[in-house]
């Protein structure tokens, strides 16, 4: 039991989430796209969409840091664990709120606007599912476990384990005295990474950071100039 | 004669209001008579069609010699048929509605004297569903009454009253525009003359259907006249015979639609050089001046329909019309008159000014002159400035309806984009200062009405409009966006609600010159936009 | 100097009678499909009028277009690329769907399926967008003919910056219609604001398009155009605007707008342009020199170092055949008679105007009015009914003389024309006046009045020869499909299915929610 749900689902979900994501980019460019709406309804994307993209990407930081830097390195750099806890903790909730404040926003706009609503897919349903989800279990845990709780040290079991599971070297031993609360925030997630290239979340991937740097007016040809002559 | 002279029988126009003189059957097609041109849109729902209408009319003047019956007829018509391929009022209000094909689904020639092509329609497609051509409706409908005929009609004689024609001798009817009037003894009546031809019609109603599909005889004994010019078709009726084909009695077909439209490109000078040709010669030896040269270029020449599906086929100049295309001019009217004098059409045979039949002396017009608009108020009683029941400040309005730039009359106003870019739906334009006085702001709902009806429509403020005068455009139908109307609970009208045909009585005047009778329809004459309204602001939730 | 070509267009304002067939023409080519119902790549406009998207024309509100910072330098008027990325969420200068207008449609099957009942059957306006019961409150030509303009063209930017105010009365009404597309301008906005590099140019002629399988709906191109004419389809959620009809001009023939256009008032042609002074010219500092700028960008095309280096650049000979032949460098550059909507965007736009003449104002009493001869209106050109001031607002950044010039020339045109065609005379003294020679004035009106198909449209086809190109064509095209104007819809039977062009796909990619 423990195998199957901490490594073969994340592998399997991984699998997905490459192999989809090839045959997304290759497949249906023309679908590739924020599906912007903001030409249907302004009033609450103008607090609802900045909230929940620079919460999200408050909270995906506080992800890199608590999963991904392991913990030896944070304590050879001087910030111990209560450090760490306070840092995280407090920075935690308040992109948490803003990413669940944004995210009802977003949501009441969809369901309240007729316009945002009849451009509805049923890939952006399923995604809105699994995204609540998995903030929501994923702030229960924060704010339940590491705010209002004694704690949860993660950074010695699920990140070591998650660590492992990308370098192939997945210990589910890991997972099982996990707090259920993370253990379904953690599933919640592979859920999300493997329906991630069928969802609009692929607009992501197309962050236009380019930009700082491309010159502002592009050209094309519709054929080199060599084999003109 | 007899009868007519002691009194036993009249003339239907005498009693309008008998069951025996009603309008029985009336088929519109290529038409919206009661959601676009008929004028009087509720006359005609009431006392036509004895639908509910919202004329209010009261008149207070009798005729004199017309049988006047107190209670109106209502519902004369026992049929009322449409072919269309819209939902129209027209077929809304039908007893039977059928399906026609547009115009990209059948043979069809189109043209104008506005401009110098004969068009040829195609069918990119057969009719789809269950819609047929015009042509192959009415042959139909023929073939059917011919079967019913057979048994109830037979043959019979039909005896018809003809009115005196224009460009005949009949124009010489009433010298010096005297008029007389036989039923009062001012003069004996004479047929053709001082009344209307009596002519007798053998018709043999059992054969309609065949008749509609064939040339019949008449066409290679009389010959076909326009204008006074007569023109001798056999050679063509001889190529049609070979052309179309014949029928079992040998008359030339016109089964299909493209055998018509060849059929009337071969008998048309302005597809025929050799017509043409011929046309202007009779025309020199009448008028002694110098014009078959006009077709000379193009005698020889026949535009077939072949042709014109081929491309747009030049016209050849030919006496029907007035204008030269002769060396690859562009229509103009009149040219052949003023370049080559041939006389004008009128008693002088010169353009004239002065106009001088009794009627038109008595109404003091043998020279133009300045018509005001006629005072309604004053004939009809209609209201002036003021309040409504509710307090409301109403206004009156002259009240005019130019065409619209986005149809041709009710046609394409119902299109997506014809509404999307005019403001989808009737509107009514008026001036800054008439909105003003009823406190209507651009886009209100608005109500007008007269004796003749109400509508409902939206108001478009523009400094553009004079203050005294409205526009409702013609023309939208009553099918889009029309809501109830506050004044009487049902659907608004159609712009033609506001209006009613008033005859001018200097346009019944026949028998004499140029005035006298061909046959065209009643158009939109100067005094039928006499007309005014009363417009108010209404509430603004509406209903439908 | 980089020799590149463009196809470019003038239209011929005295001419519009805003019969709308261009807006119709091209809806229903590009435009008539879901996501697009409130798009119209050509649309026309009443002026004075606020115009689409309302009040498009205040860049104080809506930020399109281009500025110089306190250096000299130009930026987007929306900001930089930095300010650009923050405010990639929600962009503050995007006009909402209610400032373009709520498309409507009816509900037609009522008339034959309504049961019996007491009222003829009606059908009601719903919105396209929602299928609800909607009542029109605006639309996308609101304001034709100067409907409801006591009340919303005061709002209208060009003629609220007027110094001498216009009082809107029956006896000045003034009015003319504005045709307008994309501008495919030389110093695109909205290719600079688009953050994916999805929006270019193109090399052989200029056209500015939107790579949809490139485009991520960031939708900054849609408010960093001045004149508003990229828009954001709401089913695909991407940017779609005028393609200047890129498939017909490859093969010769003049965009759809122009070949249906009923008053022949439109005209194609090429342009020779310096590619490298484009932001010289756009950087100049006072916008009324803008005009004069955008025109030394241009090249004259019979000028044999312009030739030789166009030659140099890949420019085939049938290309600088069609650009000395071209009627937009005459009417642009040797006649001066077509100028550019709001040069002051400084976007260098390639979609230039004659503007109107109209009446004498006050034909009686007017200054220096000739009772004798209507045609001479020299005097009279500061009291004709269009004020001045109001098209120079919109064609010269407000240089007034510019704009008298052009309308004196067409004046003396007509005047000549008049005295050669009713008396047999050269008006030598006309000619002298506006500085033009007999036989210029007489091609200008065979131009302008005549108005000749193959004078009007000079487009040179595409050159096909490189095999690329052709492989390129053989990709098919990127938007069949849901949202796109392609032939076919995606309606897979199942969770797969395949596209048009053989791709595989997903169901879940079909919107729910049924049709509109």
């Amino acid at each position: 039991m423990s195998v199957a749900l901490w490594v073969v689902v994340p592998y399997i979900a991984l699998t997905i989430f490459v192999v989809g994501h090839v045959w997304r980019w290759r497949v249906d460019q023309f679908g590739w796209t924020t599906r912007t709406t903001q030409v249907l309804e302004s009033r609450l994307l103008r607090l609802g969409s900045p909230l929940f993209h620079l919460g999200a990407f408050a909270a995906i930081g506080g992800h890199v840091l608590g999963l991904l830097v392991p913990k030896s390195l944070t304590e050879a750099v001087g910030v111990d664990e209560h450090l760490y806890h306070l840092v995280s903790v407090s920075a935690g909730t308040v992109a948490g709120l803003m990413v669940v404040a944004g995210l009802g926003l977003l949501l009441a706009r969809r369901l309240t606007s007729p316009r945002v609503r009849r451009t509805t897919t049923r890939a952006d349903k399923v995604l809105f599912a699994v995204i609540a989800a998995t903030i929501a279990l994923g702030m229960s845990a924060t704010v339940g476990q590491n705010l209002l709780g004694g704690g949860y040290d993660y950074r010695a079991t699920i990140a070591v384990w998650f660590r492992g599971v990308l370098t192939f070297h997945p210990d589910p031993g890991l997972m099982a005295g996990v707090p259920l609360i993370f253990q379904l925030h953690a599933l919640s997630a592979w859920v999300l990474a493997a329906i991630w290239p069928f969802t609009r979340l692929v607009h992501v991937w197309s962050a236009p950071v380019a930009y700082l740097w491309r010159p502002y007016v592009v050209y094309r040809r519709r054929a080199p100039l060599g084999v003109r002559r | 004669m007899n009868e007519l002279r002691s009194g036993n029988l009249r003339f239907a126009a005498e009693d309008p209001g008998d069951p025996a003189n009603f309008p029985r059957v009336l088929t519109v097609w290529r038409a919206n008579l009661l959601g676009s041109s008929g004028k009087g849109n509720e006359y005609f729902l009431r006392h036509l069609l004895g639908a509910d209408a919202e004329t209010r009319n009261q008149e207070g003047l009798r005729p004199a010699e017309v049988t006047w019956r107190e209670e109106a007829a209502e519902g004369k018509l026992d049929l009322l048929t449409a072919i269309d391929f819209r939902m129209t009022s027209t077929a809304l209000f039908s007893d039977v509605v059928l399906p026609a094909a547009t115009w990209y689904e059948k043979h069809d020639l189109s043209s104008t004297d506005m401009h110098p092509f004969v068009h040829a329609f195609n069918p990119a497609i057969a009719p789809p569903w269950q819609t047929r051509s015009d042509y192959d409706t009415f042959l139909s409908l023929a073939d059917r009454f011919s079967a019913l005929a057979a048994d109830h009609l037979g043959r019979r004689t039909d005896v018809l009253a003809v009115p005196l024609a224009h460009d005949t001798p009949d124009e010489l009817a009433q010298p010096g525009g005297r008029v007389r009037d036989w039923k009062h003894g001012e003069c004996e009546p004479v047929p053709g003359r001082t009344m209307p031809r009596i002519v007798a019609i053998e018709r043999d109603y059992a054969a309609v259907g065949e008749r509609m599909r064939s040339i019949g005889p008449l066409f290679a004994e009389l010959g076909l006249t326009t204008k006074a010019v007569t023109y001798r078709v056999g050679p063509e009726l001889d190529y049609l015979a070979d052309k179309n084909g014949t029928t079992g009695e040998g008359r030339v077909s016109l089964a299909t639609a493209d055998r018509m439209c060849e059929a009337i490109l071969a008998l048309s000078g302005t597809t025929n050089g050799r017509l043409s040709t011929q046309g202007f010669e009779t025309l020199e030896k009448r008028t002694g001046t110098r014009l078959a040269d006009l077709a000379a270029e193009h005698e020889g020449r026949r535009i077939t329909f072949a042709d014109t599906q081929s491309r747009p086929q030049p016209v050849i100049t030919s006496p029907e019309w007035s204008g030269s295309e002769t060396g690859g001019r562009r229509y103009s009217a009149f040219v052949i008159n003023v370049e080559r004098d041939k006389p004008w059409h009128t008693l002088t045979g010169r353009q004239q000014f002065f106009l001088d039949h009794d009627w038109i002396i008595e109404l003091g017009e043998q020279l133009p002159a300045y018509r005001p608009p006629l005072n309604m108020r004053r004939h009809y009683g209609e209201q002036r400035d003021g309040a409504d029941g509710d307090g409301g400040a109403e206004v009156t309005v002259r009240y005019l309806t130019p065409h619209s730039k986005w149809s041709i009359h009710s046609e394409y106003q119902d299109n997506a984009y014809m509404l999307a870019l005019s403001r989808g739906g009737p509107t009514i334009w008026m001036s800054v200062e008439d909105a003003r006085a009823i406190g209507v702001a651009d886009n209100d709902w608005i109500e007008a009405y007269n004796r003749n009806g109400v509508v409902v429509a939206r108001a478009i403020v523009s400094h553009r409009m004079p203050a005294g005068t409205v526009y409702m455009y013609h023309a939208k139908d009553r099918n889009v966006n029309v809501p109830l109307t506050e004044r009487s609970g049902r659907r608004g009208g159609v712009h033609n609600s506001l209006t009613r045909l008033l005859l001018k009585p200097s346009h019944l005047i026949g028998g004499y010159a140029q005035f006298t009778y061909a046959f065209n329809y009643y158009g939109p004459t100067g005094n039928q936009r006499d007309e005014i309204t009363v417009i108010r602001r209404r509430a603004q939730e509406v209903t439908y | 100097m980089r020799v590149m070509a463009q196809v470019a267009m003038v239209m011929n304002l005295d001419k519009c009678i805003g019969c709308h067939t261009c807006s119709v023409t091209c809806k229903q080519t590009w435009t008539n499909r879901d996501g697009v119902e409130y798009v119209w790549f050509n649309n026309v406009e009443t002026k004075p009028g606020v115009g689409y998207p309302k009040r498009y024309e205040d860049q104080d509100r809506w930020h399109g277009g281009w500025q110089l910072d306190r250096r000299g330098r130009l930026k987007l008027r929306a900001g930089g690329r930095v300010k650009r990325l923050l405010n990639l969420f929600s962009n503050p200068d995007l006009a909402d769907l209610d400032d373009y207008y709520e498309p409507a449609t009816y509900d037609y099957d009522t008339l034959i399926n309504a049961p019996a009942g007491p009222h003829t059957p009606v059908i009601r306006p719903k919105s396209a967008i929602t299928g609800r019961d909607m009542a029109i409150t605006w639309g996308a030509n609101w304001e034709d003919d100067l409907g409801g303009a006591p009340e919303h063209a005061p709002a209208d930017p060009v003629l609220a910056a007027m110094a001498e105010k216009v009082k809107m009365e029956f006896d000045k009404t003034f009015m003319f219609h504005l045709p307008r597309i994309c501008e495919h301008c030389l110093n695109p906005a909205c290719v600079a604001a688009c953050p994916s590099g999805a929006m270019y140019k193109r090399e052989e002629d200029g056209i500015v398009l939107v790579d949809q399988n490139r485009c991520r709906g960031w939708r900054m191109c849609v408010s960093s155009c001045p004149y508003k004419k990229v828009y954001v389809n709401h089913r695909t959620g991407k940017a779609e605007k005028c393609t200047f009809c890129f498939p017909r001009i490859e093969a010769g023939q003049p965009t759809v707008c122009a070949e249906t256009c009923v008053g022949r008032l439109r005209y194609l042609g090429l342009i020779l342009y310096d590619a490298d002074a484009v932001l010289e010219a756009a950087r100049v500092p006072d916008p009324r020199d803008l005009l004069e700028a955008q025109r030394r960008v241009f090249l004259d095309p019979s000028d044999p170092e312009v030739v030789e280096a166009a030659r140099a650049a890949g420019i085939s000979e049938d290309w600088i055949a069609a650009a000395q032949r071209s009627p937009i460098y005459r009417l642009a550059m040797r006649y001066r008679v077509a100028l550019p909507l709001h040069p002051e965007y400084r976007t260098l736009p390639m979609v230039w105007y004659i503007p109107p003449l109209s009446p004498v104002l006050d034909a009686v009493t007017g200054v220096g009015a000739d009772a004798d001869d209507p045609d001479n209106v020299f005097h009279a050109i500061t009291d004709l009914r269009i004020p001045l001031e109001y098209l120079a607002g919109l064609f010269s950044a407000g240089d007034t003389e510019v704009v008298a010039g052009v309308l004196m020339k067409l004046s003396a045109m007509r005047a000549y024309m008049r005295a050669r065609t009713v008396d047999g005379t050269v008006a030598e003294d006309l000619l002298e006046s506006v500085g033009m020679t007999a036989a210029e004035m007489e091609e200008l009106y065979r131009l302008l009045a005549i108005a000749k198909y193959d004078e009007r449209y000079v487009v040179p086809a595409a050159h096909r020869e490189d095999a690329a190109a052709l492989s390129a064509q053989a990709d098919g095209c990127s938007l069949d499909g849901d949202g796109g104007p392609g032939m076919s819809d995606f309606h897979p039977a199942g969770v797969t299915g395949r596209r048009t062009d053989g791709r595989l796909g997903l169901k879940i990619f079909v919107r729910d929610g049924g049709t509109a």
